[in-house]
C-alpha cells in the first residue's frame, strides 16, 4: 500500500505538467457539453476526439479522454435535473428526485447536491483505486457468469423490491422492459430474435431511445395536460443558495457513504454505474429513517444515485486497466485507444508501464475536482434555464429529444420508437405504471439472460450452481433477503394490527 | 382537472393500455415461438425466457383489464378536449419535424419547427421566435459539424453548404 | 476561416461533379467527408483495424477529405452492413468488417446478400491460438485432446455461430472430441473468464490474449495455421510468438483457419470508385505505420482485391457452409 502512494506521487510529478491540466479542463469542458445533449453520451464523445490523440503520448491521450468520461458523467445529471431527461444512461436514477426539486424551485439545490455528492463519490472511487489496485484485481478475477448473474440479480432485487404502486402494473412494466431488451441479437444461440423480419430492429432497441422516449416525449405530453405544471419555476440565482446547500451537504454522510460504497462493488464486480445507481437509489429509499417522500424531491434521492454512479464510475477504471475488461461503452472505447497508442491492457500494463497507469490515476484526482468546480460554476446559469416560459423551453426539449435519438445510431428508424415510447410513457405515467423498473429490466434483462444461460453451459443445467460456490451463495442468499424483507414487515405489520384488534 | 369534455375517462384509458400490452404481449409470444422455448440438457433455448415474459405480461394485462375496466372501475377524468388539443398541437408539429427531417435535413426542420412551435402555436413576438429558431438551428450546426465533427443530415442544404 | 473556405470550395467542386458525373467518372475522388463504418463494438479488433486505417491516411495526406468513424455494431455487425446497404452506389461509404460479410447471412435472417457489397481490399489475417488456463493439468495440444476425449472440457468463445464457434466445431471434427461450448460478448471477456480459470480454453486471436499470457495467466497451446508466426520480441521470459507450435504438428488436423480483416463498398459503385479506393489502401498497406500495427496485433497480412479477394470469399463461404451444414445452422 506505502509502495501504491509512492507511485502516486511519481504519478502526480507525471500528471501535474501545464500542458495535461489543460488538456484536464478542455476536456472536462467537452464532456459536459457531451453529457447535456441525451443521445451523444460520453461512448460517443470520447470515440469522437480519439483521432486526434493518435499523435499523442499516451499519458496526455488517456488523461484528455478520461477527463472527457468524467465531465460528461456530471453533465448527465444536468438534464435529469432540469427537464427529466437523462443525459447519460446512469443519471437516469437522478431524475428520481432531481426533476421534482426542480420543479419545486430547488434547481439550484438539486444541482449542487448533484455535483458535490459526484465529486465526493468520485474522490473515494480513486482513493479505492490506489490502495487497493493488486487485491482488488484478484477479486474481480474470481467472477465467472454465474458470479455475475448474482450480481445483477442482487441490484435487482435491492430496488425493486420495496414495492410501491400496484404489483400487477408493475409486472406489466418489468415484462415490457425485458422484452425490449430481448429484440435484436442473441447472444448465446446466434439467431435473431423479436425482429418481425425489420432489418432495423436487427440491432436491438437502444435503451437510450427508450429511455428519451419514455421521460423526454412522454413527460412533455403529460405536462401538457397540466399547465399549471408547465408554469416558468422562478428560480433565485443568487449564490448563497449554493453556499447554504453546501454547508448542509454534510448532514447527509450516511447516504454519501453508502451510495458510494455501493457504487464502488458495482464498479469492481463489475455491474456498471447504471445498475449501480438505481441499486443505490432503492437502498437509500428502503434504510433513509423517517418515512422521506422518495419521488417527490428529497435530497437523499440525488445523493443516493449521484455518488453510486461516480464512484462505479471512477473504480470501474481498475478492472479495466488490470484485467482489460470494459464495464461501461465509454470503458470499451478507452481500451481500443489503449491498443491504438500501443499499449496491452491487462495485468502486465502496470508493471510494464507504471508512468501510464499511475499518471492516469493521479489525473483521475485532479480531472475530477476539476469537473466538480466547473459544474458548480454553470449552476447559475444552469438554472435560469427553469425560469425560461414552457411555449419557448417546450419546443426546445422536443428538438433535444429528436436530436439525440437521431444520434444515439443515425438511423430514421429510432425516430418512429421514440415516438411509439413517447406515447406508452405518456400513458404508463398517468395510468400509474411504474417506469423505473421497466428501464432497469432493460438495462439488466439481456445480461442477466446471458450470464443465467452461461452459467447454465458452465454446470450443465444444475440449478444449484448458484449456490454451490461461495461467492455467488453469498451474494444470492442476500438477494434473497432483500426479495423478503418486504414480505416478513408485510407480514409482521398484518400480525400485530391482528394482534391489536 | 378542466372542465371540458372527456376524450377518453380513466376507466377506458386503463382498458384501452390493457388491450395495448396484452398485444405486445401477444407479439412477444409470436416472436419468441419462432426460437426453440424448451430447457434443454445445457439450459434454457433462445426463446424459453421471452415467451414466459410475454405469458406474464399476457396474464397481468388480462388481470388489469378485468380489475380496472369491470371489477372495480377505475373513475375520474383522464384526457378532456382541451388536452387533447394541446397535447396534438405538440405531438403533431414534432412528428411533422422527424418526418421533415428526412428530406430537408435536420438543422432546416429545426428551424421551421421551432418558428411554427414557438411563433405561431406558442404566439411568442415573431422577432424572439426568429432569433430563437436560427439561434439553435445555427449553434446545433455548429456544435455537430465542428466540434464534435459528427455530420447530421442537412437535406437541400448539403450541397449548399458542401458537406455530407 | 479556412474550414469555411474549404467548404465552399468543396460545394462548388461538387456541383461541378454532379452536373458532369458521368465524364469526370474516369477520375474519381471523394467530394465530401468519408464515413467508415465499423461492423464491431468499440475497442474490438475491427474499430482498431479501422483506426489504424483512419490514421495511416490522415497522417499520410492520402485522400483529401475528412474521414468520419462510426461504430454499428448492433446484431453482430449486422447493424452496419444494413447501414451501408442503403446507399447503393455512394463511394463516400466504406465497410470495415470482416468474413461476417458471407457469413452471417448463412446462419441468420439479415437484410442482405453477399453479393449487395463489393468487395475492396482484405488486407490483414487474423490468427486463431488455442489458449488454456495455466493451471490446467494438460501441457500440450495433445494432451489436451486427450483430456477433451473424456468429456467436460470448457471452451470460451467470442459470439455464437460465428468465427470462434465454427472453428470449434472444425476442430472439434477434426480431433474427434465434444467440447462445451461457452459463448461471450468479445474475446476480452473470454480472456479474463481464461484467466479466472472459469474455462478451461479459448480460441483467442493474439492481441486478444497477450496481456494474459504475459502475466501468466493465459497459455497458448498451438496456432490453427499452416506455417509459425513471425518471431518479433520474446513475450514472456521464455517464449515469442514464433515459438507456439502449430496444431497440425499436434495431431489436430486443422491446416488454417484465419479471420480476414477487410473493406467493403457498398453495392453499385462505380469500378472508378472502386479502384480509387483499391488504390489508397494499397498505398496504406505500405506505409511502415501498417507493418507496426500487424506487428503489435501479431496478424499476418496479404494485400487481396478485385478477383483474388472475390475468390478467397468465395472459397472461404463454400468450406463453412459444409461446416454450418452438419451443425444445423444454416437457415432454412
Amino acid at each position: 500500500m506505502i509502495e501504491n502512494f509512492t507511485n502516486l506521487f511519481i504519478g502526480f510529478g507525471i500528471a501535474l505538467t501545464p500542458y495535461h491540466i489543460a488538456l484536464m479542463f478542455a476536456g472536462v469542458a467537452f464532456g459536459l457539453v457531451v453529457g447535456v445533449l441525451p443521445g451523444l453520451g460520453a461512448p460517443n464523445g470520447v470515440s469522437l476526439l480519439l483521432p486526434l490523440t493518435f499523435a499523442m503520448d499516451p499519458v496526455a491521450a488517456i488523461i484528455l479522454l478520461t477527463s472527457i468520461y468524467w465531465g460528461a458523467l456530471i453533465g448527465g445529471s444536468i438534464t435529469s435535473i432540469l427537464f427529466n431527461i437523462p443525459g447519460e444512461p446512469s443519471s437516469v436514477a437522478t431524475t428520481f428526485d432531481g426533476y421534482p426539486m426542480a420543479r419545486q424551485g430547488k434547481a439550484t439545490e438539486a444541482l449542487t447536491l448533484a455535483f458535490l455528492s459526484a465529486g465526493f463519490a468520485a474522490l473515494v472511487g480513486v482513493l479505492l483505486v490506489t490502495t487497493l489496485a493488486k487485491s482488488v484485481t484478484q477479486f474481480a478475477l474470481l467472477f465467472s457468469p454465474i458470479e455475475y448473474f448474482a450480481v445483477f440479480m442482487l441490484a435487482f432485487a435491492s430496488f425493486v423490491a420495496f414495492g410501491g404502486g400496484s404489483p400487477v402494473k408493475t409486472v406489466v412494466s418489468i415484462g415490457l422492459g425485458l422484452s425490449f431488451a430481448t429484440v435484436g441479437m442473441d447472444t448465446i444461440s446466434g439467431s435473431v430474435r423479436l425482429t418481425y423480419d425489420v432489418p432495423d430492429l436487427i440491432k436491438g432497441i437502444s435503451f437510450l431511445v427508450v429511455v428519451i422516449g419514455f421521460y423526454g416525449i412522454g413527460e412533455l405530453l403529460e405536462t401538457m395536460q397540466e399547465p399549471l405544471a408547465a408554469k416558468p419555476v422562478a428560480t433565485r440565482l443568487d449564490w448563497s443558495a449554493m453556499v447554504r446547500t453546501a454547508r448542509e451537504w454534510p448532514r447527509y454522510w450516511v447516504t454519501l457513504i453508502r451510495g458510494t460504497l455501493v457504487g464502488c462493488w458495482m464498479g469492481i464486480a463489475p455491474g456498471g454505474p447504471t445498475a449501480a445507481s438505481f441499486m443505490s437509489y432503492g437502498i437509500a429509499k428502503r434504510f433513509t429513517p423517517g418515512n422521506k417522500p422518495f419521488g417527490k424531491g428529497v435530497p437523499e434521492g440525488v445523493i443516493a444515485p449521484e455518488t453510486a454512479d461516480h464512484s462505479a464510475g471512477t473504480s470501474a477504471m481498475l478492472p479495466m486497466l488490470a484485467l482489460g475488461l470494459p464495464s461501461s461503452a465509454t470503458a470499451a472505447v478507452l481500451l481500443g485507444g489503449l491498443m491504438i497508442w500501443g499499449l496491452t491492457p491487462g495485468p502486465m500494463l502496470f508493471k510494464e508501464r507504471p508512468d501510464f497507469v499511475w499518471g492516469l490515476i493521479a489525473s483521475m484526482y485532479l480531472s475530477n475536482v476539476a469537473a466538480v468546480i466547473l459544474a458548480l460554476a454553470s449552476v447559475p446559469l444552469f438554472a435560469r434555464v427553469m425560469s425560461v416560459p414552457f411555449t419557448i423551453i417546450g419546443p426546445l426539449i422536443g428538438v433535444v429529444c429528436i436530436i439525440s435519438a437521431w444520434t444515439v445510431s443515425g438511423s430514421s428508424f429510432d425516430l418512429l420508437l421514440l415516438f411509439i415510447f413517447g406515447i406508452l410513457g405518456f400513458f404508463m405515467k398517468t395510468l400509474n405504471y411504474p417506469i423505473a423498473p421497466m428501464i432497469l429490466a432493460m438495462v439488466l434483462g439481456d445480461r442477466s439472460e446471458d450470464a443465467f444461460r452461461q452459467s447454465m453451459l458452465l454446470s450443465q443445467g444444475s440449478l444449484t450452481i448458484f449456490f454451490e460456490r461461495p461467492l455467488s451463495a453469498t451474494i444470492s442468499i442476500l438477494t434473497l433477503i432483500f426479495l423478503a424483507m418486504p414480505i416478513v414487515s408485510l407480514l409482521r405489520h398484518r400480525f400485530t394490527k391482528k394482534a391489536i384488534d | 382537472m378542466s372542465a371540458s369534455p372527456q376524450v377518453l375517462n380513466r376507466r377506458w384509458a386503463e382498458i384501452f393500455f390493457s388491450v395495448i400490452t396484452g398485444a405486445i404481449a401477444l407479439a412477444v409470444i409470436k416472436g419468441a415461438l419462432e426460437m426453440d422455448v424448451s430447457w434443454t440438457s445445457s439450459g434454457p433455448d433462445a426463446g424459453y425466457f421471452p415467451f414466459r415474459v410475454g405469458l406474464i405480461i399476457l396474464a397481468a394485462s388480462v388481470v388489469n383489464l378485468v380489475q380496472r375496466g369491470f371489477l372495480a372501475p377505475a373513475e375520474g377524468n383522464y384526457v378532456s378536449r382541451k388536452d387533447a388539443g394541446a397535447m396534438a398541437l405538440f405531438f403533431v408539429p414534432l412528428v411533422g419535424l422527424a418526418i421533415g427531417s428526412l428530406w430537408l435535413g435536420l438543422y432546416l426542420a429545426i428551424a421551421l419547427y421551432l418558428v411554427l412551435a414557438i411563433g405561431w402555436i406558442g404566439k411568442v413576438v415573431w422577432h424572439k421566435t426568429l432569433a430563437i429558431a436560427l439561434g439553435a438551428s445555427i449553434a446545433l450546426y455548429v456544435t455537430f459539424e465542428f466540434i464534435f465533427r459528427l455530420p447530421l443530415p442537412k437535406g437541400p442544404l448539403g450541397p449548399l453548404l458542401g458537406v455530407l | 476561416m479556412t474550414r469555411v473556405h474549404s467548404a465552399l470550395f468543396g460545394a462548388m467542386a461538387l456541383a461541378g461533379l454532379s452536373f458532369s458525373s458521368q465524364a469526370m467518372a474516369a477520375d474519381w475522388a471523394p467530394s465530401k467527408p468519408v464515413e467508415f463504418v465499423v461492423t464491431a463494438g468499440a475497442g474490438g479488433g475491427t474499430d482498431i483495424f479501422t483506426r489504424t486505417i483512419q490514421s495511416i491516411i490522415q497522417k499520410n495526406n492520402l485522400i483529401n477529405q475528412p474521414i468520419v468513424v462510426t461504430l454499428k455494431g448492433g446484431g453482430s455487425g449486422a447493424e452496419g452492413f444494413v447501414y451501408g446497404k442503403a446507399t447503393p452506389g455512394d463511394g463516400h461509404r466504406l465497410i470495415f468488417g470482416t468474413s461476417n460479410e458471407w457469413l452471417l447471412p448463412l446462419v441468420a435472417k439479415v437484410a442482405w446478400k453477399r453479393e449487395d457489397f463489393v468487395p475492396v481490399a482484405a488486407m490483414a489475417f487474423d490468427e486463431f491460438i488455442l489458449w488454456t488456463r495455466p493451471d490446467a493439468p494438460w501441457k500440450t495440444a495433445k494432451d489436451y485432446v486427450a483430456a477433451a476425449k473424456a468429456g467436460n472440457v470448457k471452451m470460451g468463445g467470442s459470439q455464437s455461430k460465428d468465427l470462434d464457434e465454427t472453428l470449434v466445431k472444425i476442430f472439434e471434427r477434426a480431433a474427434g472430441i465434444k467440447l462445451i461450448y461457452i459463448p461471450f460478448k468479445s474475446g476480452g471477456e473470454a480472456a479474463v473468464q481464461l484467466a479466472g480459470g472459469h474455462i478451461d480454453s479459448n480460441t483467442n486471436n493474439p492481441a486478444e490474449n497477450v496481456g494474459q499470457w504475459k502475466a501468466g495467466q493465459g497459455i497458448p497451446l498451438c496456432v490453427f495455421s499452416s506455417q509459425r508466426l513471425a518471431a518479433g520480441p520474446k513475450v514472456t521470459d521464455t517464449m515469442g510468438w514464433s515459438d507456439i507450435p502449430l496444431c497440425k504438428d499436434q495431431g489436430i488436423p486443422v491446416d488454417e483457419y484465419k479471420m480476414p480483416r477487410a473493406v467493403y463498398l457498398p453495392g453499385g459503385v462505380s469500378p472508378e470508385m472502386t479502384k480509387f479506393w483499391v488504390d489508397v489502401l494499397q498505398k496504406a498497406f505500405n506505409t511502415p505505420e501498417w507493418k507496426e500495427y500487424i506487428e503489435k496485433t501479431s496478424q499476418s497480412t496479404n494485400f487481396l482485391s478485385g478477383k483474388a479477394f472475390a475468390d478467397y470469399a468465395a472459397k472461404d463461404e463454400e468450406r463453412t457452409r459444409k461446416v454450418f451444414d452438419e451443425a444445423g445452422w444454416l437457415l432454412k
